[in-house]
């Protein structure tokens, strides 16, 4: 379990120079992170539906969608079935 | 004694700024001259500093370190750089930093913990609606209450902030006259399943509220309640706040347009300025 460090460093790429980082060189930079490989595998493929499951907060998997230049179409067809469980999350307090 | 001449409260959606052009044209016709107005409103009554109850949107604060209340104080702002899509201005936009370096001390005294934040960096909370008002180049107190990212402080705690809030200016003397902001809501997901949805009943239950002047009855929605609106619905905190600061007074609603486009429905309400509940001993 390592939602902390997935959305720390979905909060990081959100940041061109840290974005150029990890374009530059993908493997040395997510080392730097806390991170399963299932986690890694759902990033690297900009995979919404794995990140949201993976419990990604929400606004930050909207602004990873802009990063990864994903539609708002394929987003929601990504999300499909899925629904909002509301603000306060088991896993919020798991971290 | 600085007098409290405004209180507006007004959505902050990007896609207003970034997509205005996407929404029908009779939709533009009908919200940005609101928010034109609104900024005229501003600039007639002369105020020498705008206090924006607004919340992050995990930009200027990382998700492991969210603060649950924060003040912003800087004599420049510029937009955080995971917003470049929206526009900054040259130079940045003015702040007040005394005032904010003030308000937090007086939170402080007030028992609240704020964090005082230096870093001078704003996202689209604060960069919306003065965009879409025109810039104005008025100096911005940013007051970011978290509506993002568990846990979340009761509404409740959104009403004495704007009481403490309104306390605090008006025991200030470097300033004359303030104007207040809120920013965010109506009913919106955003980056959810739903993202799109509006829904209109929720909304208008809370400008329901808001002008009957029952602030307490909004503030006493559960997180469930509030949660029926979405998670952007959390940002109802910050109007709680301006409505508590205006004394609770009926708010008037000068817009309401849901416009998918802009993925909420589009709201701008001002309080007129009423005397604050007797203070508690």
């Amino acid at each position: 379990m390592s939602l902390t460090a997935l959305n720390r460093i979905v909060y990081d790429l959100q940041f061109p120079r840290l974005r150029e980082r990890y374009r530059a060189d993908p493997e040395a930079y997510v080392g730097e992170y806390d991170l399963t490989e299932e986690e890694i595998a759902a990033l690297k493929k900009a995979d919404i539906r794995a990140l949201w499951l993976l419990g990604v907060n929400p606004y930050l998997l909207r602004f990873s969608q802009y990063w990864n230049d994903i539609s708002d179409e394929a987003f929601l067809e990504a999300l499909a079935g899925l629904s909002f469980p509301g603000s306060i999350l088991k896993e919020n307090r798991d971290g | 004694m600085a007098d409290i001449v405004a209180a507006f409260g007004a959505s902050h959606s990007p896609l207003l700024v970034t997509k205005a052009k996407d929404a029908p044209p009779e939709v533009q016709a009908r919200v940005f001259p609101v928010y034109e107005r609104m900024g005229q409103t501003l600039l007639d009554r002369k105020i020498d500093v705008l206090v924006v109850f607004g919340n992050d949107h995990i930009q200027v604060f990382p998700p492991d370190q969210f603060p649950a209340l924060a003040v912003q104080a800087a004599p420049v702002f510029r937009n955080v750089a995971s917003e470049g899509r929206m526009p900054d201005v040259e130079g940045g936009r003015k702040g007040d930093a005394t005032l904010g370096f003030y308000l937090t001390e007086y939170l402080l005294d007030a028992g609240f913990d704020p964090h005082l934040c230096r870093d001078p960096v704003i996202d689209h909370t604060v960069i919306t609606p003065i965009h879409r008002m025109g810039e104005l180049g008025i100096p911005l107190v940013p007051i970011l209450q978290n509506t993002v990212a568990a846990p979340l402080a009761p509404p409740r705690r959104a009403i004495d902030l704007g009481q403490a809030v309104r306390r605090a200016l008006e025991a200030y003397d470097e300033v004359d006259r303030v104007g207040v902001l809120a920013t965010g809501a109506m009913s919106h997901w955003i980056g959810t399943p739903e993202m799109g949805t509006i829904d209109q009943e929720w909304d208008r239950a809370v400008l329901g509220l808001l002008e009957e002047g029952k602030v307490e009855a909004l503030a006493g929605w559960s997180q469930e309640r509030i949660d029926a609106g979405g998670n952007g619905a959390n940002e109802i905190r910050n109007w709680i706040s301006a409505a508590s600061l205006a004394g609770n007074t009926r708010g008037e609603t000068r817009l309401y347009e849901p416009e998918p486009v802009w993925l909420t429905g589009i709201a701008v309400m001002e309080w007129p300025i009423g005397p604050l509940p007797t203070s508690p001993s």
